[in-house]
């Protein structure tokens, strides 16, 4: 995490120490070679993202080249860029679960928000429809994310401080009174949602493109840059003064508050952060699909944005982009193969959720930081702390700031003591 | 001498059982204090208290002449304190290096933006933050232990570790709680020699110690609470010598071993300067 | 906010009515709370299972549909209760064993057992949303065994202007008497005895020879029994369960725990009718469709200005 300079480490240490075992697999005979492309890759620096934003690129290509056996054609775009705002929704989240330890069920909420400050603010829907103004989604862009940032401040400010499982159930609740409230208002358009949501249209002298008439993979490319800049911004902080911070809040929140850790402040910003990234992927959501409506964020998608980011892996970037793939890929390539809505008496729409849930609890049994988790993260979360006789480990933090134990043994002692006293005088 | 930090009447109840009552103290500038007595007498929730963990019930904090009382333990760190803990509370599963990057953190500029965008101001707090970090665990004897995760360390080495963390933050004051705990005598050896080598260095030290040798062999003035009250406090020599000490450490019936001799403090030489420090 | 003065009365039958639910399943929350100082986010399932489970063996097996009568009404309202207190405590046990029991012998962060209870909750609530075996609810709602007579030549009574029909009253009655029959059990049972002792000191209660395992089984069943028994009548008031009937009544009886004082069984049920009522004085006074924002928004108002709710958080009350 601390950051090094980059030749310091060479591909075998980095595997020591995130991924153990796998580094004992390997033998020298593959590392060596392997050190040499990796420590290539890393001296690219920003180059990286660029190889990336070409790889990324070219997959619709590949896809209608017909070179995937399946997910072809139209569908398959479809679904590429489904999973494309699905990885901005578990980079997101992973911020806050992953990076900063806070469990938040409630996440889509941000990402509703994003969607609905598009339509709000875009020549969307009928004539009669309420709209605050009219712009084009461009200029809107920044408003979607900050309205998102926003509303991740007021609803963190007050409730970061509660204990993590609190947290949990309010940010449960923020979820639902957001839906309802937009189910219930009538300026939302209330249960029947917003339609028309205008299409991004870029009229350059020397380029002109329309999302709504263009290919449909340009959608996807929409996506790139986001995805890219988030990842940018997510690791920077990760290896920064920031990322360490949320790290030692995640391992000892007193501890870290006696070194100076501002702790409720970088909480509120893992809220602020997540947010900002879940707005970008409503304005994307939004203008893609045209129409919204309270029914497209039930909770069950912030549960299963929650899923993605467990099972791929706390804390890690890979982690939350495997994740994503999994949870929205998997079942379109299931629904493909199977050549129906069911799988095993499962629906694939709904059953899902079911395996997905499943599959939370063994990740949390037997791997506890997900699939690809950052190594730290997962020691964190396989030993909390095993002191003895403790039913449930308790964050330590709580111990020493709700009631402290030896303090508390003190004080009730307090009563022999003057007793012993007085019987002396 | 100026004081450093004033304790004014510092009472602290939890739900109607007192655990501190009108505790008075003034630390100056520049010494060793010392704060002892039996457990249960309140020490650590007088940290607590000066820290920020609990804002107390009713009594002032002052810090270089302003209050404190009432403030965030982090902004009481921004002002100059800094403490360990009596029962070790490092970052586990963080690298020793890592866990001392913390405490120099606090001293860094980076806003959030900066770290977004690899500011050059970033850059070269993270540079020097390391060599900080180093430079730190070097002071404090455990350089070699800098790559290895914290929880492996020893528990000795872990109580360096510590003061290493709060030293990072470039505390004017430092709160120590029990540094020598668990110690062998050997490391207490040591740690007295550290502790001696902070305040040296410019740094006040106050000092939770349980172990007499240290605490009395440390210290140029030492205060004593019993039940949350101060019972005594002066130059280690003339407490230890306090029949009301020597009633709350030894109990009723002990007035036979009053007379034990005051700990040699284990061939360190006597300390010099007294309270002028 | 201008209240209909005339809709008063019945929202304050409904809502009393509508506590006592909620509190059933309240207790659940709270007593695993006690002990385990955590919140069982699979709660919900718990108390559906009870409710499904009923709905197969009386509706589907033994195809009860006529409305009962006399000493036989009573008989088998007993063994609807029983058996769906029954299988919830089963389904809570399983729920232990699977989902808790294995991180806590790990000492796993807290994290891993919210995140294991969330996906213990999914995973049973969109199961039941299949059809692939017969007890499964599927995706549309199923009829409830018509055990008790409804319509309007059924008994009812008039209570502040609102007619009060049999599961109603029957709702009450049941609450009541579990609530009396929990606070023996806690208070004056040995087993009631350790489950304090763990809520208050587990180190010590270790010490003084509390079997850890066995009372948090404990606590688990008894926390399901009520939950299922609240399943059961959730069926009998309503008439007909979805898969996903948990969640709501789940949701709610959480928000009634935490602002009577989770951990504390009292508190429980203050809380649980003090929140059926605000609620449903709130469909009265700005409008039905606000009703589940009202109670949502209850939850962080109270977190925030009283974290430790109306009665603290003791578990002996």
């Amino acid at each position: 995490m601390a950051s090094r300079a980059p030749s310091a480490e060479d591909l075998r240490t980095y595997l020591d120490r995130n991924y153990p075992r796998v580094s004992r697999v390997l033998p020298d005979a593959v590392v060596g070679p392997g050190n040499i492309a990796w420590r290539g890759w890393r001296r690219l620096g920003y180059f990286r993202y660029l190889i990336a934003a070409a790889l990324m690129a070219s997959i619709p290509f590949l896809m209608e080249a017909d070179l995937f056996p399946i997910l072809q054609g139209g569908y398959g775009v479809n679904v590429l860029f489904t999973t494309g705002y699905w990885i901005l929704l578990t980079l997101g989240l992973g911020v806050v679960v992953g990076l900063a330890g806070l469990l938040d069920l409630g996440y889509v909420a941000f990402f509703m928000l994003g969607a609905y400050t598009t339509a709000l603010m875009t020549d969307s829907g009928s004539p009669e429809q309420w709209h605050l103004v009219t712009w084009s989604p461009w200029l809107v862009l920044p408003f979607a994310v900050l309205v998102a940032m926003l509303a991740g401040f007021v609803l963190g400010v007050p409730t970061l401080r509660l204990r993590g499982d609190y947290l949990a159930i309010v940010t449960l609740g923020f979820h639902e009174i957001v839906r309802q409230s937009v189910n219930n208002m009538e300026i939302t358009n209330g249960s029947r949602g917003i339609a028309q949501i205008p299409t991004p249209v870029i009229d350059l002298p020397f380029w002109k493109l329309d999302f709504g008439l263009d290919a449909e993979y340009y959608w996807w490319f929409l996506c790139i840059p986001a995805i890219l800049l988030a990842v940018l911004m997510i690791r920077h902080l990760d290896n920064s003064r920031v990322g360490r911070y949320w790290a030692a809040i995640r391992e000892d929140e007193v501890a870290a508050a006696a070194m100076g850790v501002p702790v409720t402040k970088m909480k509120v910003l893992a809220f602020v952060i997540g947010a900002s990234v879940s707005g970008v992927a409503g304005w994307i959501y939004s203008v893609k699909l045209g129409y919204i409506a309270p029914n497209s964020f039930p909770l069950l998608q912030s549960i299963l944005v929650l899923c993605a980011v467990v099972i791929g892996g706390l804390g890690s970037i890979a982690g939350a982009v495997l994740g994503a793939i999994l949870v929205a890929t998997l079942p379109e390539v299931v629904r493909e193969l199977s050549g129906g809505e069911e799988v095993f008496g499962f629906n694939i729409e709904s059953g899902r959720i079911a395996v997905f849930g499943l599959l939370l609890i063994i990740v949390m049994i037997y791997r506890p930081g997900g699939l690809l988790a950052a190594r730290r993260r997962r020691t964190e979360l396989m030993e909390a702390g095993a002191a003895d006789g403790v039913i449930l480990t308790e964050t330590p933090g709580e111990a020493l700031a709700d009631e402290p134990s030896d303090e508390t043994v003190k004080t009730r002692d307090a009563d022999l003591y003057d007793t012993r006293k007085k019987g002396d005088e | 001498m100026a004081a450093l930090m004033t304790v004014e009447n510092v009472t602290m109840e939890f739900g109607g059982l007192r655990a501190l009552a009108d505790v008075n103290i003034e630390i100056e500038e520049g010494e060793i204090f010392g704060l002892i007595g039996p457990n249960g007498a309140g020490k650590t929730t007088l940290f607590n208290c000066i820290t920020g963990v609990y804002a107390p019930t009713s009594g002032k904090v002052a810090f270089e002449g302003g209050p404190i009382t009432g403030r965030r333990p982090d902004q009481i760190v921004d002002l100059g304190i800094c403490r360990t803990f009596q029962q070790i509370r490092l970052f586990p599963n963080m690298t020793a290096m890592e866990n001392v990057f913390i405490g120099v953190d606090a001293r860094h500029q980076t806003s959030v933006f900066g770290a977004m965008f690899r500011s050059p101001r970033h850059k070269r707090e993270e540079n020097e933050g390391e060599d900080k970090s180093l430079e730190l665990l070097e002071y404090c004897g455990i350089r070699k232990f800098a790559n290895d995760l914290a929880k492996n360390l020893s528990y000795g080495d872990q109580r360096r570790l510590e003061i290493a963390r709060a030293l990072g933050t470039k505390p004017k004051l430092l709160l120590l709680d029990e540094p020598a705990a668990g110690m062998n005598p050997a490391e207490k050896n040591g740690l007295r020699d550290l502790v001696r080598k902070i305040r040296d260095s410019g740094v006040t030290v106050l000092l939770i110690e349980h172990d007499m040798k240290v605490v009395m062999g440390l210290s140029d003035r030492v205060a004593v609470l019993d039940h949350g009250e101060r019972i005594a406090f002066g130059k280690p020599e003339q407490v230890q010598k306090d029949p009301k000490v020597v009633e709350a450490y030894l109990g009723a019936g002990a007035g036979g071993t009053a007379g034990k001799p005051p700990p040699p403090g284990q061939g360190s030489a006597p300390i010099p300067g007294g309270s002028g420090g | 906010m201008d209240c209909n003065s005339s809709l008063l009365g019945p929202a304050l039958v409904t809502g009393t009515i509508l506590g006592f639910l909620y509190a059933l399943i309240a207790l659940g929350y709270t007593m695993v709370y006690g002990v385990l100082k955590l919140i069982n986010f699979a709660h919900d399932a718990v108390f559906a299972v009870g409710a499904i489970g009923t709905w197969f063996l009386f509706g589907e097996i033994l195809n009860i549909d006529e409305p009962k009568q006399g000493l036989m009404l009573v008989l088998v309202i007993l063994a609807v209760l029983l058996v769906g207190g029954l299988v919830s405590a089963g389904g809570a046990a399983l729920l232990e064993r699977t989902a808790y029991r294995p991180l806590r012998k790990r000492h796993a962060a807290r994290l891993s057992y919210l995140i294991s209870a969330i996906g213990a909750s999914f995973f049973a609530t969109y199961l039941f949303q299949q059809d692939f075996l017969p007890i499964l609810l599927g995706p549309g709602p199923q009829q409830f065994p018509h055990i008790i007579a409804a319509g309007p030549e059924a008994f009812s009574m008039n209570i502040l202007g609102s007619r009060v029909t049999t599961p109603e009253v029957l709702m009450v009655v049941v609450a009541v008497i579990c609530f009396i029959v929990l606070d023996r059990v806690i208070n004056q049972t040995s087993t009631g005895r350790s489950i304090r002792a763990l809520s208050e000191d587990p180190i010590a209660a270790q010490l003084m020879g509390v079997n850890v395992d066995r009372v948090i089984v404990v606590t688990f069943l008894i926390g399901g029994f009520f939950g299922g028994i609240a399943g059961a009548m959730y069926g009998l008031l309503f008439g007909s369960i979805a898969w996903n009937l948990g969640f709501t009544p789940g949701v709610k009886a959480f928000t009634a725990a935490v602002l009577g004082g989770i951990g504390n069984i009292r508190g429980a049920m203050l809380g649980a009718i003090l929140l059926g009522l605000i609620e449903n004085l709130s469909t009265v006074c700005i409008d039905s469709e606000w009703k589940n924002v009202v109670a949502f928004t209850i939850l962080p108002l109270v977190l925030i200005f009283r974290p430790t709710g109306i009665m603290g958080e003791r578990i002996g009350g």
